[in-house]
């Protein structure tokens, strides 16, 4: 098991590998030359001369993997360019956007497992049951609900309607909870009918049994045998679900005029900055992939049978 | 199965191929049944109520919204099967390049595929718009390029499962080899679960392809959009709310309908682990 996780993390260079060719790729394959295209964003003259300059300048002159080596140099340092339209250093302009975006997404996943876990538990204590049944349907119903059009609605209806929230102020703490439910929704739908699947299938373990049969109380089996034993596959869904949060978070933003990153690169999308949208894929993928590398390390800790191992193989 | 899930699963198709018939039939005789041209300008009705010539109001413009949503129809549901076949012959061809390429080819496929998982599908879709400009084009190929993986992991599956079959062993033993083999031996095995994923997957395309279109990214105004006239009724949310409803729930009933066909399909199937992907 000691195995599992040095070919987790052996497996870690060549996904960054992959990472940095596609932004690379991203900044430097796009059609219309990038050195013409900043010169004319900047307003500088666009006679062949100055773009020659310019380009050498930038360094556009050099063979591709020259540059790949130049920008991953650059990169690694998070040393990511400036921003076409504003000239400030990208890093800046993404990290001062990155703690509302953070905090939107951990609200939202907060949301999402408080939900998630009693419904799931509930509904595979009595499968069939009128909770099963109510929550598959509104599973499907929210699945297939977009996001962006529930916010619109809820804005409406809360905002303006019942006067509750102030849907343009992001400062109090009560304003993240429209857009945190909103982007918890469609997420929260799938992971509980995910969840009463693995709690389905640790209900029908033996040791469930023999503990039922030794008399213990339900709800002491339920919530320290089940609960703790579906917790270690459930963990790589919840992993796997904040890729989606952060996803989301690009609509939820814009719905919401939520100051956060996703917003500042969709708007950098319109732009043609491509400096910036790449320093926000680059930031988002890492966060995505640590999240990941994460719940991997996490899980070995919390399986007593890798745990164990583990402990045994540094003796 | 008890009685009560295979009526509901049976409910699930039918509802599912009900919505999905009613909006083919929206996209096919919508032209005809559409009121006016979703194109032209009416400045003295603006932002109309529902009623009268203009069924369902009018927007910013004065355009009718009746028939915007008619031809949107059209465009988001050609445009996403479109999308989903793309993604389904790439991953096919992914799938048995692997699945017969021998042990060194399948291995760094599978890992480039790995990779690809690795990172959010909708932030590298964003990165692929940021490098072409945002259009239908580079939405489509943004999609495409990020959505493929999992149809090419399944597929190689099948293809390495097929494989073994005794038949398909007789096939070889005999002489056929390549694409013969392909067509005639693995593809019938392999097409049904890979159209089913596709059924399935087409929904959630349909979502992020409107989606696109609402953050302006995708299909570009004029041009009738649901996801476009969304994001256009997003400034009118107070003065004329009432634009928001249409566009929105034909994204949720289109969604909904293949949603609920997948779950059927699915479960008539009995394909339970199909979800899992």
């Amino acid at each position: 098991m000691t195995g599992y996780l040095i070919r987790r993390l052996l497996w870690l260079p060549p996904t960054l590998f992959g990472l940095s060719l596609i932004c690379f790729a991203l900044l430097h394959l796009a059609p219309g030359d990038p050195g013409e295209l900043l010169l004319r964003q900047s307003g500088g003259p666009s006679s062949a001369e100055s773009a020659a300059q310019f380009k050498a300048e930038m360094g556009l002159d050099k063979s591709l993997l020259q540059r790949y080596r130049l920008w991953l140099g650059r990169a690694v340092r998070l040393d990511l360019g400036e921003s076409f339209t504003t000239g400030e250093p990208v890093r800046d302009q993404i990290l001062s956007r990155m703690p509302a975006t953070i905090k939107l997404a951990l609200t939202a996943f907060g949301l999402m497992l408080a939900a998630t876990i009693p419904i799931g538990l509930l509904s595979a204590l009595r499968p069939q049951g009128w909770l099963d049944q109510g929550s598959r349907l509104l599973a499907v119903v929210f699945a297939s609900l977009p996001n962006y059009w529930f916010g619109l609605l809820l804005m409406f209806l809360f905002a303006r309607y019942w006067q509750i929230f102030n849907i343009v102020g992001h400062d109090r703490p009560a304003d993240i909870i429209l857009p945190a439910l909103t982007l918890a929704l469609g997420m929260t739908a799938v992971q509980s009918r995910l969840a009463r699947e693995r709690f389905l299938a640790v209900l029908s373990e033996d040791y469930i049994r023999t503990a039922l049969a030794k008399g213990l109380n339900r709800r002491q089996v339920f919530i320290r045998h089940a609960l703790k034993n579906a917790l270690a596959p459930l963990l790589h869904l919840w992993g796997a679900s904040f890729g989606y949060l952060l996803g989301g978070s690009i609509l939820v933003e814009t719905v919401f005029a939520w100051p956060g990153a996703a917003r500042l690169a969709v708007d950098a999308v319109l732009n043609r900055d491509y400096p910036v949208v790449q320093g926000y894929v680059i930031l988002m993928a890492l966060i995505f992939v640590g999240v990941n590398l994460a719940v991997d390390l996490g899980h070995a800790l919390l399986d007593p049978r890798i745990r164990q191992s583990l402990v045994a193989g540094e003796k | 199965m008890s009685a009560v899930g295979s009526l509901g699963k049976n409910r699930s198709l039918t509802a599912g191929g009900a919505i999905l018939a009613l909006l083919v039939l929206a996209a096919l005789v919508g032209p005809v049944l559409a009121p006016h041209d979703p194109l032209r300008i009416d400045p003295l009705h603006r932002l109309a109520g529902p009623g009268g010539e203009y069924p369902l109001g009018t927007d910013h413009l004065g355009r009718c919204v009746c028939s915007r949503l008619l031809f949107g129809a059209r465009i988001s549901l050609s445009a996403s099967l479109a999308v989903s076949l793309a993604i389904l012959v790439l991953g096919l061809a992914v799938g048995f390049v692997a699945g017969l390429g021998g042990p060194r080819t399948d291995l760094i496929v599978m890992r480039l595929v790995d990779i690809k998982l690795a990172f959010p599908s909708l932030i590298l879709t964003l990165a692929v718009i940021g490098a072409l400009g945002p259009s239908l084009f580079s939405a489509s190929l943004g999609i495409v390029l990020n959505w493929w993986p999992v149809y090419a992991r399944m597929v190689r599956g099948l293809v390495l499962a097929a494989k073994e079959k005794e038949y398909v062993l007789a096939a070889r033993v005999t002489g056929s080899r390549g694409l013969k083999l392909v067509r005639g031996h693995l593809l019938p095995q392999v097409l049904p679960p890979a159209l089913l994923l596709a059924s399935l997957e087409t929904g959630s395309l349909i979502l992020v392809f409107a989606g696109l279109g609402f953050l302006g990214l995708g299909v570009q105004a004029p041009t009738p959009e649901w996801g476009t006239m969304l994001s256009e009724a997003r400034n009118y949310i107070y003065t004329a709310p009432h634009l928001l409803l249409a566009p929105g729930a034909a994204i949720f009933l289109a969604v909904l309908g293949f949603n609920l066909l997948g779950e059927g399909l699915r479960e008539a199937l009995n394909l339970k682990e199909a979800g899992k992907w």
